[in-house]
């Protein structure tokens, strides 16, 4: 099966490792990423902030080039682009945009294709088919699945899940034969861009998230978004070492554990290019 | 031939500022059909009323038109002083000159000229009057309440009192509604069944009071004076007649595992129950979903254990007709379902506290259970996970209130108060605890009111934050609070043994049905419309039907009370006599001419307008026809419109007057 | 009066009691100022404002004509004001076919809160009106343009094969006594026959144009007994209508249906039922008429292409012609109201007079009358012996009723009739 790709300015940079694991991990079940061609930045933080009608064009454009190369289900890893192209697609919903974003990025919008998250692309296929290609279940993963902010709010743009009590990562990860916990900042907000610019932000939010996993009994962190890995994965030897705690946590893309349970290894999935690799 | 008298008024100098009323009054004296044109500085007055009534006698008028302020003012007035001089009211009509032309025109030629205008438009409609008389309808002097919280209760005392039969209608096993669940209230700490369980005996042994428990309206036809209700009593598998109440079979019953509706899930009662113990009727009730001989035909041990031979597994539900002519619906409330399932599409809950997912969250009416000294903990604060006493509660205001995100815009008014109570009798029953208050404004408008919250913080040592819970998480079997102290500017984290979300108030389930039955008004949140708010507060669109208490706006037992006394006597306004008059101001059908095509009956807002036939005096058929129901009627109109062949028409403003109207403005 | 030689128009509202009366009141205690040309009618909702009220503003020499009433959902009368909005809904489009000039036409909803905006209503009326100048318009004569006429084709009338077997059927019911009455086509007309050896009057041609449901109103008809009916499939739309107003019940007539090939007429060329659906016997094959050579002009498309000042005149041009013979109200089938408003005469709604403004009363009332429930069977067009385009303004109102409300007269016996109910969803965005 195919469908179309929005990779955004992550998933070929500093979240390659991410790519790696999906490409793996997603082409073990037969499913290929067409990467649209041509595409641009979605707009990320900064549009909106200066900008309406930029943070509208931006994805607009992209979701043009989308419908252009014939997509109807566009898979972008990265929750901020996923959000950002729903975002787009409420906008000319109604024609309430419609006319105008045509015109800016030059194309007729139709905006009626699917936008995926990483999630969606696993409910797509299918828990109990992936439960039935499982070659080795994840008996020693305990798991704390970590939803960020995005990927289940702004709940009337992105629609998906319960925004206060998320379970959709857990059916997964249970599907593969992993334990989940319940803890209590699955949507926490882990610093975001602050990365860089106020690290202590970062670092404090981290370590509470962190903690809290294995507080509550987790031994691995599992995550669907390039950013929260960042936060919580090269960030971690940085919170340790402020808090003077040995955390451990190997935070894995969604799509590493998947794969691990689909038999492919560790390497494959690039989940050796961590920060974290072993607790 | 006509004989018109107008009556033109000065109103001081607020028309004669503006308009030149001497001029006026000379124009308009030589209109087609009029007999004498006066004025007067104050018509309205006692000698000016005094001159319509002498002109009345002396010129043998048989119509009147009073030339000044806006008839929604005086119309009333001057009807009743034409009446006085033998005079049908209603040839009576008023030119609006004042609010209509001197207060908004500052040309004096141009005002005048209006004026005269205005007052040949009532010339023309007056000419065109019938001497209608008020239509008299015979009134059952009953009355029905729906609903037996402390409204419904108060509403039924005040009109048995008054020597008049009241069928009181209640959903539930018992009487008493939400305040005989309440430990104590406010601004008196007055322990709430104490002072309720009276009233309610005193409904139960009324002698002009039948109580349908457990009962519901099934169905309402008629109208003012003449209801005729429908009541579905429900199955209780026990026969009240024989019961004496003794207890045996709750106390035998082998299913004592059920949810307490009564204590909101905070404690069990078993399948056959009674809710509380000072119920009325005190008479135990089997739930048909959880007893084993209905479901399944096994058990029976009440059956056998009762010595009165009153359970009777084979009842069945009852249909019963009563026939009223007034009704008092006080059907309360319920509060915000603050967990996932919502009844309508546009409210979510609040996720983020975790109620329905942390025990030791629970909501106000629910807290009220556990510290009632009748409740499922006998008054002892213990939470609801594992019994401890909780040493920091957390209250949270506004749950589901003024939010338009997520919730309901209104304010649920009574939260500050039972918040503050709530703190205070948290305080008097764990001396060691903490009470913490996240608010966003405190509402506390009542008599004693303000003072009351205050002792709550200075006496009491409550601590209020003014500032909101984002998101309650557990750790460590301690709830994790962390809200907001704006005016501090910081954050708040508490760890908390007990939450009490104060959830907003919305009226009880099923208003929108019982109301489209009833065919009164209901808003966009079920809560029941009232004809005016400021000066109709308990009266509705309905003729004959009132409401008062929650099921109205939110509102506290002080107010539910008085509104429900001012909703008996309106009851006893219509009640007072064998007859009602209504304004005579109806539709009409020339049963002749109407083509029966029946548009007007659809078209009704009031269904007022029945398909009927005409027949000879010795039953042949001649046609059918539409016929207007005077005890109905409204008198809008729309049928009028609606009517192809115009056989429809409406007193007081026929066709015939409002063409006359527009044609006189040629 | 202001400087001389200034016009001053003559506005006439008619508004509700309870909400605009009560705003106009609002304004005069707040003291808020307006021009002094408006003449108010007061009602006691704006349900009780009859269409023909807004044309006999304008009769009488209004210049504009406002109504006002409560806003949606806030009605005294709980649901008067959604009724009167679907009627003007309506209504509007008929004067815009009309030609009337809408500008002068004004809908609001203003409450009894809204002192300020009546003021500032009807200031803008009052100078609106005053810009456009005295309404000389109304009904005034111009150089009125004809519509495009289709040219009528050659026409040969010829017996149509199932004739025998309707003649058998016929004979069969009146013989075994099933019905009374049977009502077919003649020779020249409708022919009622009530004896089993006259079922050889009947006949089945490509002529039979008449729409014999309107027989099943007459009180001599249903004096017989029970009727059959002969029903093309355009007539038997108006049965699905006269049993939805109640005129009619189903099982008490029988349905004689037959499919239709085209009886010549100018509705023909749009026909596309060719069978009738409810009838309890049809007769012949369904086809088409024949495909015209060049597909027939849009008249309506036409007519509202013009000017709505050239409108006004193309139909001056045409009500001039009418007597008030009212054969087209005999010939309806939903003309069935045995005191029709024009023979009321307290009041006289509608002018009896064969005048300009008489014919205009008239025709309007009748196409009104006839909104959302005239089937398009181009009787009247037909009956209309001074040949004036009737069917073009029922067109027009069916083309209103299915855009607006989505309504097919006589399509649907299940869906409910526009007039007389209502929906929240009314659009209202010509109202102020």
């Amino acid at each position: 099966m195919n469908i179309g790709y929005y990779p955004g300015c992550a998933l070929h940079g500093s979240s390659n490792d991410y790519e790696q694991s999906l490409q793996a991990c997603l082409g073990a079940l037969d499913i290929q990423l067409q990467e649209i061609n041509d595409w641009i930045c979605c707009g990320a933080t900064a549009a909106h902030a200066l900008n309406h009608k930029l943070s509208l064009a931006l994805p607009a454009r992209n979701l043009a080039l989308a419908e252009r190369d014939g997509h109807k289900q566009v898979f972008a890893p990265c929750p901020l682009c996923s959000m950002q192209l729903l975002k787009v697609q409420k906008a000319i919903a109604g024609n309430g945009l419609r006319a105008e974003l045509s015109q800016i990025v030059e194309a007729d919008l139709r905006g009626d294709g699917q936008i995926l998250n990483l999630i969606q692309v696993f409910q797509t296929i299918g828990l109990d088919k992936l439960k039935a290609a499982v070659k080795e279940p994840l008996k020693s993963i305990t798991a704390a699945c970590y939803y960020g902010c995005l990927l289940t709010r702004p709940p009337e743009v992105v629609h998906f899940d319960d925004f206060e009590q998320p379970k959709s990562m857990e059916a997964v990860l249970a599907a593969m034969g992993a334990k989940t916990v319940e803890w209590s900042y699955k949507t926490e907000c882990c610093g975001a861009g602050m990365t860089m610019a106020s690290e202590d932000t970062v670092l404090e939010l981290a370590h509470k998230i962190l903690s809290n996993a294995a507080a509550h009994g987790a031994n691995c962190v599992a995550v669907a978004c390039p950013m929260c890995h960042v936060n919580l994965d090269m960030k971690q030897a940085a919170v340790e070492q402020r808090y003077n705690e040995k955390l451990g946590m190997v935070i894995y893309y969604l799509s590493d554990l998947v794969g691990l349970a689909l038999g492919l290894s560790a390497e494959q999935l690039g989940v050796n290019r961590h920060f974290v690799t072993k607790a | 031939m006509s004989r018109i008298g107008i009556f033109t008024c000065w109103c001081g100098e607020n028309i004669a500022r503006t308009v030149d009323v001497d001029d006026v009054a000379k124009q308009v004296s030589s209109l087609p059909g009029v007999r004498c044109s006066v004025n007067y500085k104050y018509m309205c007055s006692d000698p000016g009323q005094a001159m319509v009534r002498e002109k009345i006698a002396s010129e043998k008028l048989d119509g009147v038109v009073v030339a000044s302020c806006s008839p929604h003012m005086h119309l009333k007035t001057f009807r009743r002083a034409a009446q006085a001089a033998g005079l049908n009211p209603y040839l009576v009509e008023m030119a609006n000159i004042r609010e209509q032309c001197s207060w908004v025109h500052h040309d004096r030629a141009q005002a005048t000229a209006k004026a005269v205008d205005i007052i040949r438009l009532s010339v023309e409609k007056v000419r065109n009057d019938a001497a209608l008389d008020p239509i008299r309808v015979p009134v059952t002097r009953r009355a029905l309440v729906i609903g037996g919280g402390v409204a419904g209760i108060q509403a039924a005392l005040d009109i048995a009192d008054a020597g008049y039969e009241v069928v009181m209608v209640e959903r539930e096993p018992s009487i008493g509604g939400k305040m005989a669940g309440l430990s104590e209230t406010f601004p008196t700490l007055d322990c709430s069944q104490c002072i309720l369980t009276p009233r309610m005996v005193e409904v139960g042994q009324h002698p002009r009071i039948k109580l349908y428990s457990y009962s519901e309206v099934e169905a309402v036809e008629g109208f003012v004076g003449n209801f005729k209700i429908t009541i579905r009593q429900k199955a209780r598998y026990v026969d009240t007649a024989k019961c004496t109440g003794c207890g045996e079979c709750w106390n035998v019953c082998p299913l004592k595992k059920n949810p307490s509706e009564f204590d909101f899930a905070m404690g069990m009662r078993p399948a056959i129950y009674i809710p509380f113990p000072q119920a009325v009727p005190a008479r135990p009730v089997i739930d048909k979903k959880q007893c084993a001989k209905l479901i399944r035909n096994g058990c029976g041990l009440c059956e056998k254990k009762c010595k009165a031979e009153a359970i009777n597994f084979k009842d069945e539900d009852k249909l019963v007709e009563e026939k009223v002519g007034t009704v008092v619906v006080a059907t309360g409330y319920k509060l915000y379902n603050i967990a996932k399932e919502q009844d309508k599409a546009w409210l979510s809950g609040y996720g983020e506290y975790g109620y329905g997912k942390y025990k030791n969250v629970i909501d106000s009416l629910q807290f009220e259970r556990l510290v009632s000294a009748s409740g499922p903990t006998n008054g002892v604060l213990k939470r609801p996970s594992d019994g401890a006493i909780p040493k920091n509660v957390v209250f949270i205001s506004c749950v589901g209130s003024r939010d338009n995100a997520k919730g309901l815009p209104y304010c649920s008014k009574i939260c500050c108060m039972y918040t503050a109570k709530h703190a205070m009798l948290y305080k008097h029953k764990v001396h060691d605890g903490q009470a913490h208050v996240f608010y966003m404004d405190i509402r506390a408008g009542g008599k004693g009111y303000d003072e009351f919250v205050r002792r709550a913080i200075e006496q009491d040592g409550a601590r209020y934050y003014r500032g909101r819970v984002s998101k309650i998480t557990e750790e460590n079997g301690k709830l994790i609070v962390r809200g907001a102290d704006t005016l501090a500017g910081v954050p708040v984290t508490i760890e908390a043994d007990l939450v009490v979300l104060a959830a907003a108030m919305r009226p009880a389930d099923g208003i929108e049905e019982l109301a489209q039955k009833l065919n009164i008004g209901y808003d966009e949140f079920g809560f029941l419309l009232e004809s005016h708010p400021k000066l109709r507060p308990v009266e509705t669109n309905t003729a004959g039907i009132f409401i008062a208490g929650a099921c109205h706006a939110p509102k506290d037992i002080p107010e539910s009370v008085a509104q429900a006394s001012a909703a008996a006597s309106k009851v006893q306004v219509m009640l007072a006599a064998d007859e009602l008059t209504r304004e005579p101001e109806i539709a009409a059908i020339n049963e002749q001419t109407c083509a029966a095509c029946f548009t007007c009956v659809s078209t009704c807002p009031y269904h007022a307008i029945e398909r009927t036939e005409l027949r000879t005096g010795r039953g042949a058929f001649i046609k059918r026809t539409a016929r207007v129901n005077p005890g109905l009627c409204m008198g809008c109109g729309t049928c009028v419109s609606v009517c192809p062949s115009k056989s429809a028409d409406l007193l007081g403003f026929t066709e015939q007057q409002v063409y006359a109207e527009v044609e006189a403005l040629a | 009066m202001s400087e001389a030689n200034v016009f001053e128009p003559k506005i006439v509202a008619y508004v509700c009691n309870w909400c605009t009366y009560l705003g106009a009141d609002l304004a005069g205690t707040t003291r808020l100022e307006y021009p002094p040309n408006v003449r108010i009618i007061r009602l006691p909702c704006t349900g009780r404002i009859d269409f023909n009220l807004i044309i006999k503003g304008f009769e009488i020499g209004a210049d504009a004509v406002l109504v006002s009433g409560c806003h949606p959902g806030d009605c005294h009368y709980t649901a008067g004001n959604y009724h009167a909005r679907r009627r003007w809904i309506l209504f509007r489009e008929l004067l815009d076919v009309l030609g009337f000039d809408l500008r002068r036409i004004h809908f609001t909803w203003i409450s009894a809160a809204e002192g300020k905006k009546w003021q500032q209503v009807i200031t803008e009326i009052t100078e609106e009106t005053r810009k456009l100048g005295p309404y000389t318009d109304l009904y005034a004569n111009g150089s009125a343009k004809n519509l495009p006429a289709a040219a009528p084709a050659p026409f040969k009338t010829k017996t149509l094969a199932p004739e025998p077997e309707l003649r058998e059927h016929c004979h069969k019911l009146l013989a075994e006594g099933t019905v009374k009455v049977v009502i077919g086509y003649g020779e020249r007309g409708p022919a009622v026959v009530t004896r089993a050896e006259d079922t050889g009057r009947l006949v089945w041609t490509n002529r039979c144009c008449s729409n014999l449901t309107t027989y099943l109103k007459r009180k001599e008809i249903k004096a017989l007994g029970k009727p059959a009916v002969v029903v093309k499939p355009c007539d038997e739309k108006s049965l699905v209508v006269l049993e939805k107003e109640s005129q009619i019940e189903r099982k008490d007539i029988h349905v004689i249906g037959m499919a239709c090939e085209g009886v010549g007429e100018p509705k023909c060329t749009f026909c596309t039922a060719r069978t009738p659906r409810f009838a309890d016997k049809t007769f012949g094959e369904p086809t088409g008429p024949e495909t015209p050579a060049s597909p027939p002009p849009n008249r309506f498309a036409a007519l509202m292409a013009m000017t709505p000042r050239e409108r006004m005149a193309f139909w001056a041009t045409q009500f001039d012609r009418c007597v008030k013979c009212y054969a087209c109200r005999q010939v309806c089938p939903l003309c069935y109201c045995e005191r029709c408003i024009v023979d009321k005469n307290r009041p006289i709604a509608i002018d009896p007079a064969p005048s300009r403004k008489g014919n205009f009363a008239w025709q309007i009332a009748r196409a009104f009358h006839l909104a959302a429930r005239c089937v398009g069977c181009g009787e009247c067009s037909r009956a209309c012996p001074a040949g004036i385009d009737l069917a073009l303004l029922n067109i027009a109102l069916h083309k209103a009723a299915q855009d607006n409300f989505g309504y097919d007269a006589g399509v649907d016996p299940a869906a409910e009739a526009v007039l007389g109910a209502y929906s929240l969803q009314d659009k209202e965005d010509f109202i102020g």
